[in-house]
C-alpha cells in the first residue's frame, strides 16, 4: 500500500476552516442541488450570494458539475444574488440552498 | 433429586417481598424504567424458550467448537487473502462496528440482570450478557489477527475509542441504546426493535452474502451469533406486552424512536455491504429487496402482534430504501480518507444493475458517479492522485444521529434547522428532529464533529483532523481499492484519445 504523507495531503487539500482567515467567517450549511451531502461553507459577511453560490459549487465540484445558471434559496425564498450575506440576513449555522435555474 | 421440569420453574421464579426496603428503592424507576409498576404486574413474565445454566453452557460450548473448527479450516490469513477486495472492506466495516458494540450489549443486559422486574427476566438477561460477551470475543478473535494482513483491521479494537465521525455516530447510538439505558427501554429497544427487527434477520442475510462471497468464516460467525440472538431477543417481548398494557402511547413512542435510530445505522452497515462492497456477481439480492423480504414485512407482523401502529414516518422509510444508503456511499467515497476502509466506484455494469434495482432516483445518483469518474479520468489513476479525487470542504452531520446530512434526494436534501433554547441545531430528517424534541435534555449538549471544529475542540485542518482527531494514519485512511485504475475508465480514456 502506498503511503501518502500528511504534508502531501495538506498541499492537495487546501482545507483550513478557521485559521489564516482575514475576516470573521460565518459558518453556513450549504446544499447544492444534485449533491449527496450538505457542506460547511465559511462565508464572509460581505460576500454576495452569487459569490456564496460559487463557493458552494467549487466545494462540491468533485460530485456535481458547476452550472452557470443558479439561484440561492434561503428560508424558502430565492434571494437577490447581488445582496451580501449580511443583507440577506444569513446567520451562523443557517441553511442555504443553491438550485439550478 | 428433582427432575429438570420440577426445579427449573423454582430456579427461574425466585422473587420475594421486601421487608426492610421499599420495592421502588430496590428497583428505582430511573434505572428499572417506566412505567413503574409493582411486581404483581410483572410476576407472569414468561420467556418462550427456557434454559438452565448447564444447558446454556453445553450449547455454547458446542457452538464455540464449531466456530473454532471453521476458523481452523478456512479462517487463516491465506484464506482471507483470496476474498474479493470490496468484500474484504465490508469485513473491515463489520470488524470495527461489531465487537465493542456487542460489548455495550453486555452492559445493557447486566442492567436487566439486576434491575429487570421479575426474576425470570433477570435470569434471561444474565444469559443475554454472556451471549454478548461471546459476540464481542468471537469477532475480536477472528478479525484482529488480520492486522498482520492489513493494518486497517486494527480498527476492530480501536474504532469505538476514537473520535472518528462514524465512531461518534455509533457511540451516540449504542451509548443511548445500551450503556446509559434503563432496563425497560433497553430490552424493548434492543430485543424487540434491534434484534427481532433488524439483526436477527440481518445476520441471516449477511450469512448468505458471505456464502456467495466464499467467506465461510464470516458466514459461520454471523450464523453462530444469530442463534444466540434468536434466543435472547425474546426477553423484550414480555416486557413490551406489559408496557403496552399500562402505557401503550409510551410503548409506541419507544418502538417508533428505536426503529428510526436502527434504520439510520443499519441501512449504512448493511446497505453499503450488499450494494457496493459485494462483487456484483455475488449479490443474491439488492439491499432494498433484502429489506422488503426480511425486515419490513417481518417488522410489520411484529407490530401487529403487539397491537402497535406502524411508525408515523413509515412511508419515509419505504422511500429511503431507494436512496439513503446510495447518498451515504457516494458521500463516504468522496470523503474516504476520513474512514478506515477502502471503497470502490460502481462501474458501468454495476450502475446498470443499480439502475434496474433502484429506478426511482438512480438518474441523480448516476450523475454523481459520472462526475467522480470524470475526475479520475482527468487526473489519472494512481495512489498519488487519491487526494485529488477527494472532497475538500467539511461535510456536515445531523445533531441527532450524528451521520452526514445525506437524507432526502440529490434534488432536495431534507436537512432542517431548529432553534431550541437559543441554540441552533440541524437534523438530517423530520424523524431525527422529532426524537430530539421528545427528549431534548438527553441530546441537546452533544456536539457533532462540525460543532467541535467550530468551537476549537477538533482541529480545523483536514490532515490534522484525520490524524489527531480521527486516529487515522496515511496507512489506514480509506482509499479507492484500485486507486482509480479501472478497466472501464481506461477504455473510456482510450476511446476519447
Amino acid at each position: 500500500m502506498v503511503i501518502t504523507s500528511g504534508s502531501e495531503l495538506e498541499k492537495t487539500l487546501p482545507l483550513s476552516l478557521l485559521t489564516g482567515l482575514t475576516f470573521m467567517p460565518v459558518p453556513l450549511y450549504g446544499f447544492l442541488q444534485g449533491d449527496v451531502v450538505g457542506l460547511l461553507i465559511l462565508a464572509d459577511d460581505g460576500d454576495t450570494l452569487e459569490a456564496l453560490a460559487r463557493k458552494l459549487q467549487a466545494a462540491a465540484s468533485l460530485r456535481v458539475a458547476a452550472r452557470d445558471q443558479v439561484r440561492v434559496v434561503y428560508k424558502d425564498e430565492t434571494v437577490d444574488p447581488t445582496m451580501t450575506v449580511a443583507q440577506a440576513g444569513l446567520q451562523a449555522l443557517d441553511r442555504f440552498d443553491v438550485l439550478s435555474g | 433429586m428433582l427432575g429438570r421440569e420440577e426445579w427449573l420453574p423454582l430456579a427461574r421464579k425466585l422473587d420475594w417481598d421486601y421487608s426492610y426496603v421499599r420495592e421502588d428503592e430496590v428497583f428505582p424507576e430511573v434505572i428499572s424504567g417506566r412505567p413503574w409498576l409493582p411486581h404483581s404486574e410483572w410476576k407472569d413474565w414468561e420467556e418462550s424458550f427456557k434454559t438452565s445454566y448447564r444447558e446454556y453452557v453445553d450449547n455454547q460450548y458446542e457452538k464455540d467448537m464449531a466456530v473454532q473448527a471453521v476458523h481452523d479450516a478456512v479462517g487463516r490469513i491465506e484464506n482471507v487473502q483470496k476474498l474479493a477486495l470490496p468484500w474484504l472492506n465490508s469485513l473491515k466495516v463489520h470488524a470495527a462496528a461489531l465487537p465493542l458494540a456487542e460489548f455495550t450489549g453486555v452492559i445493557g443486559n447486566l442492567r436487566g440482570a439486576r434491575f429487570g422486574r421479575d426474576s425470570a427476566w433477570r435470569t434471561m438477561a444474565t444469559f443475554g450478557a454472556l451471549d454478548e460477551y461471546r459476540h464481542t470475543q468471537i469477532p475480536l478473535l477472528l478479525f484482529h489477527p488480520l492486522l498482520r494482513l492489513d493494518s486497517q483491521f486494527d480498527w476492530a479494537h480501536k474504532f469505538y475509542h476514537t473520535n472518528n465521525w462514524f465512531a461518534v455516530a455509533a457511540r451516540h447510538f449504542f451509548d443511548e441504546l445500551t450503556v446509559g439505558q434503563n432496563a425497560i427501554e433497553f430490552h424493548i429497544a434492543t430485543n424487540v426493535v434491534l434484534e427481532t427487527g433488524f439483526t436477527n434477520l440481518q445476520f441471516v442475510g449477511l450469512a448468505s452474502l458471505a456464502r456467495e462471497s466464499s467467506d465461510h468464516m464470516f458466514e459461520r460467525m454471523v450464523t453462530s451469533i444469530q442463534t444466540d440472538e434468536a434466543r435472547h431477543a425474546q426477553i423484550g417481548h414480555p416486557v413490551l406486552t406489559t408496557v403496552m398494557k399500562h402505557d401503550p402511547k409510551y410503548a409506541q413512542y419507544l418502538v417508533d424512536k428505536w426503529f428510526w435510530r436502527n434504520w439510520r445505522l443499519f441501512s449504512i452497515l448493511t446497505g453499503l455491504s450488499i450494494d457496493y462492497l459485494t462483487a456484483p456477481d455475488q449479490r443474491p439480492y439488492s439491499f432494498k429487496e433484502f429489506m422488503e423480504e426480511w425486515i419490513i414485512d417481518q417488522f410489520l407482523r411484529t407490530l401487529d402482534e403487539f397491537g402497535l401502529e406502524k411508525p408515523w414516518y413509515w412511508n419515509l422509510v419505504l422511500d429511503e430504501l431507494d436512496i439513503y444508503h446510495h447518498m451515504i456511499y457516494a458521500s463516504a467515497y468522496s470523503y474516504r480518507a476520513t474512514l478506515w476502509f477502502n471503497f470502490v466506484i460502481p462501474g458501468p455494469a454495476e450502475r446498470k444493475w443499480l439502475r434496474e434495482k433502484y429506478p426511482k432516483y438512480w438518474d441523480d445518483m448516476d450523475a454523481v458517479w459520472e462526475q467522480i469518474s470524470e475526475r479520475w479520468k482527468t487526473v489519472g489513476p494512481g495512489p498519488e492522485n487519491e487526494l485529488a479525487v477527494h472532497g475538500t470542504a467539511m461535510p456536515t452531520f445531523c445533531d441527532l444521529c450524528q451521520l452526514p446530512l445525506s437524507a432526502g434526494t440529490p434534488r432536495k436534501n431534507t436537512a432542517r434547522v431548529l432553534v431550541h433554547d437559543g441554540r441552533k441545531y440541524i437534523f438530517c430528517s423530520e424523524p431525527c428532529q422529532w426524537i430530539f424534541l421528545h427528549e431534548p435534555e438527553r441530546y441537546a449538549n452533544h456536539k457533532d464533529v462540525v460543532k467541535r471544529v467550530l468551537l476549537g475542540e477538533a482541529p480545523p485542518q483536514l490532515p490534522n483532523l484525520l490524524t489527531e482527531y480521527f486516529n487515522l494514519t496515511p496507512d489506514t485512511w480509506g482509499k479507492d481499492v484500485h486507486n482509480g485504475d479501472y478497466e472501464w475508465l481506461r477504455a473510456r480514456k482510450d476511446s476519447a484519445a
